[in-house]
């Protein structure tokens, strides 16, 4: 197809498909990408802007002439300006002549930019960022110039998700740490032990658990799974969590503190689920009352029991799935010697096998011990020898 | 944002038929994190469709996690935003029983809540 073509062309296309451009980091190979991009098609400004994680703004990632002065601080909102059209259609766009309101950028708006070219950055079928050039010169972009553009937004792309996927693994772990201590605080009356362990597949997922002390000798223990698996939902888990300990503060009803959750989940956190056990434990540790949205049921170990049982209690709606969810409290009275553990859902469920097998199985594999121990057989009876997709959160409490 | 489900789209199969304002999606394979994607911007392409209501048929799903039943019910919210009915019409007892577990069951098949 290039063979008939102008030679310059086929210089052009080795110029961004160069093998050498692969050995770059990929912050290096996309600036590389775009000085070349400007000098091959002869504009004065080249630039690969990159959707943010929340998929609702364009961040300039590399770019080469007239914003380079701007230190890559240019935003733009999805479907406005130009890129952001471009974003929002997934199709490339040629304007000759733009006018106002085509831009949305001050500097290219400032230097009376006046012919504009873009193609969408694409990886796996979704648009994740926009390669965009731009003269002052009016000019006719062809359809070799759009041809070349797609060439360096492909070459873009791969750098694009290779990047994204190392930041955002890198901050995902990060912030799950700051979020879920390896060991939990000391309480009386309590022994407690935590285990969180990644899926393979996914990564660090939404999954959470907490265990807090309230000044009036309450103890809370949560679980909980936020949709979804990477940064976006490890943030929102973040704020999910700190909102239920400030109800807990208010509030020693778990039902009352999932209603007001589940109210600001609503409000604030449109369009996220979530599915959460929570259960508060007397000062005197002598009951301890749950409230379960959406959660597998939390495990029973009565004192000296061979094997644990499901809580007997009614499960109410998701976090974020109907407003104003119904919500029920079940009490249970407790003594020293009981354990309880509270897990996701990667814990049981396993392809092709019934949820009940998989419950079955941890029942009769738990038996005596401290918390850690209870944790430990959980873990290593469900997971052994197997590579978890899903990522797996659990508390194990015994009642001192 | 990378969509898994396109890279893994062997797990799963989305077929939508509509028929007199009702919107039928049926799904087949796995519905998990790798997956939810796909099925939540389906369903959200269903709603968006449907003049009366959206029925997701779950028969041929072998798999659902917590991430697949939040994609179930935000199309189930979407749809009752739009004015809509939304209801899952068949479902494997695997699935079946996992829904019933988490308390979804009635409000995703149209049995009370409404």
């Amino acid at each position: 197809m290039t063979t008939s073509r102008d030679p310059e062309i086929l210089d052009r296309i080795r110029a961004v498909t160069d093998a050498e451009l692969s050995h770059l980091p990929a912050d290096a190979l996309l600036s590389e990408l775009i000085t070349r991009t400007k000098l091959l098609l002869n504009v004065d400004t080249a630039t690969i802007l990159l959707l943010d994680p929340s998929g609702h703004e364009l961040i300039t990632a590399a770019t080469a002439g007239l914003e380079e002065e701007l230190q890559l601080d240019i935003r733009v909102p999805m479907g406005v300006g130009f890129a952001g059209r471009v974003a929002a259609s997934g199709e490339p766009l040629v304007i000759d002549r733009v006018s106002h309101g085509d831009l949305y950028s001050p500097v290219l708006i400032d230097n009376h930019v006046t012919s504009m070219a873009g193609v969408p950055v694409i990886v796996a079928g979704r648009v994740v960022g926009v390669l965009r050039v731009g003269t002052i010169e009016p000019r006719s972009f062809t359809e070799d110039d759009i041809e070349l553009l797609r060439l360096v937004a492909d070459r873009a792309g791969v750098a694009a998700h290779a990047r994204l996927s190392q930041t955002e693994r890198v901050a995902t772990l990060a912030l799950q740490r700051s979020l879920l201590p390896a060991r939990p605080p000391q309480i009386a009356g309590l022994d407690m032990a935590v285990r969180y362990i990644p899926g393979a597949e996914v990564g660090v997922g939404g999954d959470w658990y907490d265990v807090f002390s309230l000044p009036s000798g309450h103890v809370g223990l949560v679980i909980g799974d936020v949709a979804g698996n990477g940064l976006q939902s490890a943030v929102v888990m973040g704020r999910i969590r700190s909102a239920l300990r400030a109800y807990a503060l208010e509030s020693v009803d778990p039902a009352d503190v999932l209603t007001r959750l589940d109210r600001k989940i609503q409000l604030f956190e449109p369009g996220a689920m979530a599915t959460a056990a929570y259960a508060v434990v007397t000062p005197d540790r002598t009951s301890v009352t749950f409230s379960v949205a959406g959660h597998l049921m939390p495990v029973v170990l009565e004192p000296g029991a061979a094997r644990g049982h499901l809580l007997e209690a009614p499960v109410d709606l998701p976090l974020g799935a109907l407003p104003d969810a119904d919500r029920r409290i079940t009490t249970l009275a407790v003594s020293p010697g009981l354990g309880l553990l509270l897990y996701t859902d990667g814990l049981v469920e396993r392809r092709r096998q019934s949820i009940d097998d998989g419950i079955e199985k941890l029942l009769s594999g738990l038996t005596g011990g401290d918390a850690e121990e209870l944790c430990a057989a959980a873990t290593a009876n469900m997971l052994h020898n197997e590579a978890v997709s899903d990522d797996v959160a659990v508390v194990g409490v015994r009642i001192r | 944002m990378i969509s898994r489900s396109a890279e893994r789209g062997e797990l799963m199969d989305i077929a939508t038929t509509q028929r007199d304002g009702t919107v039928a999606v049926k799904v087949t394979g796995d519905v998990d994190l790798l997956s939810r994607e796909l099925l939540a911007r389906s369903l959200a392409d269903a709603v968006g469709q449907a003049e009366s209501g959206v029925e997701v048929d779950m028969a041929g799903v072998a798999f659902l996690d917590s991430s697949g039943m939040s994609a179930l019910l935000s199309g189930r919210r979407a749809a009752e935003d739009a004015g809509l009915t939304f209801r899952i019409i068949a479902a494997g007892d695997l699935v079946r029983r996992v829904m019933e577990l988490t308390g979804v069951w009635p409000l995703l098949t149209g049995q009370g809540h409404e």
